[in-house]
């Protein structure tokens, strides 16, 4: 039984290496699509990168450690081994391979990402081409534009809600804030994630590359329709995005009733 | 050589002996026994009637599906009334008529204040023993009640209450389900034929209704469930599985009542202004924005809605009828009064039958777009202000208080100001001296009067007709609060022209009242009303008070914030 | 063997026979001060949760799989009859957060420290029993409230707690904020202190019986490994779980009295009034990671002193480094308490500070890796016999790998801001604690058994349990890694409709139809438990011819537990010496005339 043994926990990776092989190099059938939403910020391929990066060097230490269990199984299966017990407690000189190889490593992958994170997170750009207000609330997204004042909290404010219009190739600069409790701001096509905390304001940036729409996600669990605060991105060209904002503030400053004054504005970008 | 330790050969050899079929069996049964509860199947939907309402518009003890018994008055002789239908002694002695129905005894109709509706006895009872001994059809309950009384005696009458299904028949013919929206014929086929008579689209309402699934080509199924029932309720009762935990509650479609809509006082809403509710959501409320659903699932589900609100207030008008003893229409009646679908110029004709109750409702449904208020066009500097647009001096600066811009700007919001406190408006009687909401706080919208009948009764009183009436189904009972309207969160919309609407027709099902307009050509007077065009600078008042100074110290925090991060 | 036992079966006899009545009964086996017993009462209470706790997880992979199905067996009917069947989200909600709690409150932790923990400290250091018994007693009758609690909570208005095991504030601590957040918070909050009452009362026994109750001999170098990792565990405990305790109080203060330890000003859910504030949910995360991440060692390590013994007796060969093996552990639980930040790197935190977190949290996956390397260096050249328990506590080593090397995609900082909340952090918790703490545990009880029941589980049985989990556990977890580099987040009772995940149903389902696999076979390790509790073959002393001072005892052990003074001579690992003839060489076995001690040789690891 020994050998059915090893050749079980042969298959674990064999079996796993298969599965990501599978999901990252086939996009096609059966797992079309099962890895890494389409990348559409200038600075998400800094993470896409580090994973990969990260993936190899795991990897390889998956299949090392994996290989050499199922091989040990195999080899020192009571019943099959006539070698004797090696009768020893360990090896220093092991234990310091051991310890000092991936200390270096890890240590080597913890100042390789310091930059990504600090631009992710730390070194905000100054030059925003447009600062939108996104409140999450239980169970949507609302977003404040702040207007031909160019400020926030004043009458001519433009009011709307989960579906957030941006423009293309312009840092996008969000004030992030949070109406009742925890939300999560994710974008997963612009690798962009980060808590709304009630009663804190917390800048979130990123830079879309292509016009088109896509998902917006919460991602923190907020109550029971945790799943209905969908929303979605729509990234425009500068004059589409500038047309539709008048657009919006016109139908949101309508008088009279007018077929066109209904605010629905959901059709996807050109 | 060394003892080896226990192998593996040798464990297993000591181990394998002690199996038993039986074991095998065991663990068998177990797997099998797990399986088979996994494998349980799916449970029929429920459609629960509307027992609130039986409890709000009848008798207390009204329910509709029970066995009760009651004491029946007999007089004190023998009726004189005869002849071959003893209906007429019936009627004369007990003020009730009974039918054959299937061979039972069913109480036909039941007339007020006479013996049988004092007793409690309602239409559709079926009468199942009289005085112990049981009833099985009508003869022997004739027998029972003509010829066996003891005249001057009360009699037990035990009956079968069973007027639930009754009207679940009835709306089944009509409606069918709410998972199978169209009347199934007497072969057991779906017959849509009646309800598009009415004006609806099958298919919208087939796309909405039933289970949750996809086609191949990725057409989504059972909208309603996906995206709705679970706080409006599989019958749009309002009260799905989360429904008790929201404030404001969802909305229930039954009554017919809509709040934030383009139309008068009462009248239906339009087909646009539920699309724009399901469009933009209900900001402040757990109603969210369904935005990004394709327009097409969007138009499919506010046809269902309306599917379910005609069909819940049928039931409605159908249970009040029952429960004042009225005789309740036939199927055939019930459906009568179509087609109903509009001409070119949008008009239908008017059913005239009140038994043609369905007609009745669509007819109101249908009619909406006539009733849409237009308001009065501002002036122009009015649509200024409201869009936001300070008046400015030439060079782009904002324009000091002195200047004639500004003081007509800051005048309007003074007549707003002055009506809000007035007479003929009064709006800081509930809104509150400060605008927060907080005039009054006790009183109750149209879902809950039947709370605000309990408000003159004693204390322990009503916690028992409350507790009563939540056993039903019904919501806890909450106040309806005045909106703050320093807050900016704008229920209805926040365009001037849905707040021109909020005041100028009030909010159906609210205690917020239309305000009263000076008819045209008549001498201003505060007293009495106001005019279309005065009902902008209200609206201009009301835009301008998040932006206050009452308004402002959260705001001051938030430039505070910005001010650090920058 | 040259242990007499005739005088000691005497004395056991009078145990058996000797107490009539009720109360005697009540006294012996309910409220016993006798570890072993307290040991078995919360084996007993932690199988029967792990039972809830999966049904739960069922719960939540069927509406993953079927959403919205109006035929979600039981609960459908039970619940959901009058709106059709359909699972409503908050129920949703609340299942994947009592699962979790469930799982980690009731069965991980208490099945390690308290079954594990209490019945295997004082049999293993040679001590008659734990150095508090009365306070041992305690500590299992401590669980009855918080279990009665967490049940209570399923039946009170709006639902058991819905805020996930996490319970982050605002959604928590305002009562408005779900339907679980009414009674249903509260009674979670009393649940998890008296839970912790509980494991605060275990380790403060655990370290004082540790310290001072070794039998002659037994030095600290020569405790087993499932010794030092359940002493460094109570001492993790010990540290942390005042911190949630209070933490914990604070809330529930928040909810009840309008402290606001965690709300912000103006904070407010549903319309409800406006919260006192001046509080910041942020320190509700700070305080819970800082026990919590600790007591994810806590979840982990006693299983990793547990594997290492097992790993050790069936390959026939001492442990490879023992000394770093203890070092290591000791690493992991020093390094456990600086790294709590890692689980809020995108929460609002500090960014700053998620730079500190994330090299202390790399720097953690090393005493992970030398424990790895150590266990394969003990099987490499042994004579490995496959016992199902050692078959477990190999799938143990094969799953931690996987668990410790999908940690580091969450420390790295950037990656995490994908990766956080999504599918890839579900997997990495379910194969460092499914995959790696409960297959230790279900390798002790195959390895322990023996000694706990004086039977032995069939084997045979127990290797179709072995595989047949070993296989779904994969095929449920092993795919959510593709999930999660998806995006694909967690606790969404319906993420198909967003469009980046519309297609992922097809591998839900796939998960779902292996995790209904894995709770099924789960009933072959049932009925093989029960069975062989009451009709397996009698087992011998040592049937597994193990060196630790439990195995020198009777099956079960008496009151009492040893029948003789063991003296220790060695340490526990010695298989194979060159000293005797057997290739086992029990820790209290005195040395043959004339042999040198060979206790030296654990240096020079």
């Amino acid at each position: 039984m020994g050998k059915f043994w090893s050749f079980v926990f042969f298959l674990v990776p064999v079996l796993g290496v298969g599965l990501f092989v599978v999901a990252m190099n086939f996009h096609s059938l059966p797992l079309l699509n099962h890895w890494f939403p389409e990348d559409v910020s200038a600075s998400g391929h800094v993470i896409d990168q580090l994973f990969m990066t990260i993936l190899v060097l795991t990897g390889v230490v998956f299949v090392a450690t994996e290989v050499c269990l199922a091989f040990f199984l195999w080899r020192y299966d009571a019943k099959a081994n006539r070698d004797p017990v090696r009768y020893m407690h360990g090896s220093h000189t092991l234990e310091v391979v051991w310890t000092v190889l991936p200390a270096a490593t890890l240590f080597f992958i913890a100042i390789y990402q310091m930059n990504a994170w600090a631009d992710a997170k730390i070194r905000q750009p100054k030059d925003a081409g447009v600062i939108v207000e996104v409140r999450g609330r239980q169970f949507e997204w609302r977003f404040r534009y702040p207007g031909p004042d160019g400020k926030f909290n004043t009458p001519d404010d433009i009011h709307w809600d989960t579906d957030l219009h941006v423009p293309v190739d312009e840092e996008v600069l969000v004030h992030l804030k949070s109406e009742d409790v925890l939300h999560s701001f994710f974008l997963p096509n612009m690798r962009v994630k980060q808590d709304a905390v009630p009663g804190m304001m917390i800048p979130v940036w990123f830079r879309p590359t292509k016009i088109g729409s896509w998902d917006l996600v919460c991602a923190e669990l907020c109550g029971w329709g945790h799943y209905k605060m969908r929303g979605r991105i729509t990234v425009q060209s500068r004059a589409d995005f500038d047309a539709w904002l008048v657009e919006i503030a016109n139908k949101q400053h309508a008088t009279q009733a007018d077929a066109t004054a209904t605010a629905d504005a959901a059709k996807p970008a050109k | 050589m060394r003892l080896s330790g226990m192998d593996g050969k040798n464990l297993n050899r000591t181990m394998t002996t002690h199996i038993f079929n039986s074991r095998v069996a065991l663990t068998l049964a177990g797997l099998v026994l797990a399986l088979g509860i996994l494998g349980c199947a799916a449970p029929p939907p429920k459609f629960r009637p509307n027992l609130v309402q039986a409890k709000t518009a009848g008798a207390e003890k009204v329910t509709l599906a029970s066995t009760p018994e009651v004491d029946l008055p007999t007089p004190d002789k023998a009726p004189v009334a005869g002849g071959k239908d003893p209906n007429a002694a019936l009627e004369q002695a007990y003020g009730m008529k009974l039918s054959d129905d299937a061979g039972k005894a069913v109480i036909e109709s039941v007339v007020a204040d006479k013996p049988a509706a004092s007793a409690g006895l309602m239409w559709g009872d079926v009468i199942t023993s009289i005085n112990g001994s049981s009833i099985s059809d009508r003869p022997a309950a004739v027998k029972a009640l003509l010829e066996q009384a003891t005249w001057g005696k009360p009699m037990k009458v035990k009956v079968d209450r069973q007027q639930g299904q009754q009207i679940a028949n009835l709306l089944l013919a009509v409606f069918g389900t709410p998972d199978h929206p169209e009347r199934v014929s007497a072969d057991g086929s779906p017959d849509p034929t009646l309800l598009k008579s009415f004006g609806f689209d099958i298919d919208k309402l087939q796309v909405s209704a039933g289970r949750v699934y996809s086609e191949q080509s990725g057409r989504q199924h059972g909208l309603y469930r996906l995206h709705c029932a679970h706080c409006h309720g599989i019958s749009g009762d309002g009260a799905g599985p989360t429904a008790a935990f929201l404030n404001p509650y969802p909305r229930d479609y039954r009554q017919g009542k809509f709040k934030f809509k383009s139309t008068l006082g009462a009248e239906k809403p339009t087909h646009a202004d539920l699309m724009r509710i399901l469009t933009d959501g209900v900001p402040g409320t757990a109603m969210p924005s369904f935005r990004i659903l394709p327009e097409n699932e969007r138009e499919a589900l506010v046809e269902y809605v309306e599917y379910l609100s005609v069909r819940g207030e049928t039931e409605i008008k159908l249970i009040d009828r029952a429960a004042r003893g009225e005789t309740i229409p036939t199927p055939a009646e019930l459906a009568g009064g179509g087609p109903l679908v509009p001409d070119a110029e949008g008009n239908v004709t008017e059913p005239q039958d009140e038994n043609n109750i369905v007609a009745g409702v669509v007819y109101t449904w249908r009619m909406a777009d006539k009733k849409i208020v237009a308001p009065v066009a501002p002036s122009e500097e009015m649509t200024k202000w409201l869009a936001g647009e300070m008046p400015k001096n030439a060079d782009g600066s904002p324009a000091s208080a002195d200047s004639p811009a500004e003081k007509r700007r800051l005048a309007s919001l003074a007549r707003g100001q002055a009506m809000f406190y007035g007479t003929a408006a009064n709006c800081f009687s509930c809104h509150g001296d400060s605008q927060l909401g907080d005039g009054q706080t006790t009183d109750y919208d149209f879902w809950f009067q039947w709370r605000k009948s309990l408000d003159t009764k004693p204390a322990a009183d009503r916690d028992k007709v409350i507790a009563e009436f939540e056993a039903l189904g019904a919501l806890p009972p909450r106040n309806i609060k005045p909106r703050d309207l320093r807050a900016g969160v704008y229920r209805g919309g926040r365009r001037p022209l849905d707040i021109y609407r909020r005041i100028f027709s009030g909010i159906n099902g609210t205690p917020m009242p239309a305000i009263s307009v000076l008819p045209a050509g008549a001498a201003p007077d505060p007293k009495k009303g106001v005019t279309t065009q005065e009902i902008w600078d209200l609206v201009h008042f009301v835009k301008s008070l998040p932006y206050q100074p009452l308004s402002q110290p959260p705001e001051q925090l938030e430039a505070l914030r910005e001010h650090q991060i920058q | 063997m040259s242990i007499t036992a005739e005088g000691f079966h005497a004395q056991e006899a009078v145990h058996a026979h000797g107490h009539a009545g009720l109360g005697k009964f009540i006294g012996t086996y309910v409220f016993s001060r006798d570890h072993k017993i307290i040991g078995i009462q919360f084996l007993f209470s932690t199988l029967l949760w792990f039972l809830i706790g999966g049904l739960l997880a069922l719960g939540v992979r069927w509406q993953l799989a079927w959403p919205w199905s109006n035929d979600m067996p039981l609960v459908s009917k039970m619940f959901f009859a009058h709106t059709g069947g359909q699972i409503s989200p908050e129920f949703y909600t609340m299942m994947f957060t009592m699962h979790a709690t469930v799982m980690i409150f009731f069965v991980i932790i208490p099945i390690l420290a308290g079954a594990f923990g209490n019945y295997l400290i004082p049999l293993m250091i040679g001590a008659d029993d734990m150095a508090f018994p009365t306070l041992n007693m305690l500590s299992y009758w401590f669980m009855w409230p918080s279990f009665l609690c967490i049940i209570a909570s399923f039946f009170v208005h709006g639902g058991a707690a819905a805020a996930g095991w996490t319970s982050y504030p605002t959604l928590a601590a305002l009562q408005e904020a779900s339907p679980g957040g009414h009674m249903g918070q509260t009674l979670w909050l009393l649940g998890v202190t008296f839970a912790g009452v509980a494991s605060m009362l275990g380790s403060v026994n655990y370290m004082t019986t540790i310290i001072q109750m070794r039998a002659p001999g037994m030095t600290m170098f020569r405790l087993p490994l499932t010794i030092w990792a359940m002493f460094i565990t109570a001492v993790l405990q010990a540290f942390a779980l005042p911190v949630l305790t209070a933490a914990g109080f604070m809330q529930l203060l928040d909810r009840s009295v309008g402290t606001g330890f965690f709300l912000p000003d103006g904070a407010t859910a549903n319309n409800a009034p406006y919260a006192t504030g001046g509080g910041q949910p942020l320190l509700w995360q700070h305080l819970f990671w800082f026990y919590s991440h600790p007591a994810v060692y806590i979840m982990i390590l006693p299983a990793m002193g547990m594997v290492s013994d097992i790993i050790a007796c069936f390959a026939r060969k001492p442990i490879f480094g023992y000394k770093p093996m203890v070092y290591s552990i000791a690493g992991i639980a020093g390094l456990g308490f600086v790294v709590w930040g890692h689980h809020m790197f995108i929460s609002g935190m500090n960014p700053y500070l998620g730079m500190t977190f994330m090299v202390a949290t790399i720097m953690i996956a090393l005493p992970s890796a030398i424990k790895v390397f150590n266990w394969l260096g003990t099987l490499w050249g042994g004579k490995i016999q496959f016992t199902t328990a050692m078959l477990f506590a190999v799938s143990f080593v094969s799953m931690f790998i996987i668990g410790g090397l999908s940690g580091i995609f969450m420390a790295a900082t950037p990656i995490d801001i994908f990766i956080h909340d999504t599918y890839f952090i579900v997997a990495h918790f379910h194969y460092v604690l499914f995959a790696g703490t409960a297959m230790g545990v279900f390798g002790s009880i195959y390895f322990w058994f023996p000694k706990m029941f004086g039977r032995t589980m069939n084997e045979f049985w127990g290797k179709v349990h072995f595989l047949l989990t070993f296989m779904f556990l994969n095929g449920v977890f092993f795919p959510m890694h593709i999930l999660g580099v998806v995006g694909f987040p967690r606790r969404l009772a319906d993420p198909y409709q967003y469009e980046t995940f519309h297609h992922l149903l097809g591998m839900n389902r796939f998960i779902t139809y292996c995790a209904i696999g894995m709770v099924c076979s789960q009933s072959i390790f049932a009925i093989n438990f029960i069975y062989s509790i009451f009709f397996g073959p009698v087992a011998g002393r040592n049937p597994w011819h193990a060196n630790s001072l439990e195995w020198c005892c009777p099956s079960p052990p008496g009151h009492g537990n040893f029948d003789f003074q063991p003296i220790v001579y060695r340490g526990p690992y010695e298989y194979g010496s060159p000293e005797v003839q057997t290739d086992y060489y029990p820790q209290h076995q005195p040395p043959p005339e004339g042999a040198a001690p060979a206790t030296e040789r654990y240096m020079d690891g």
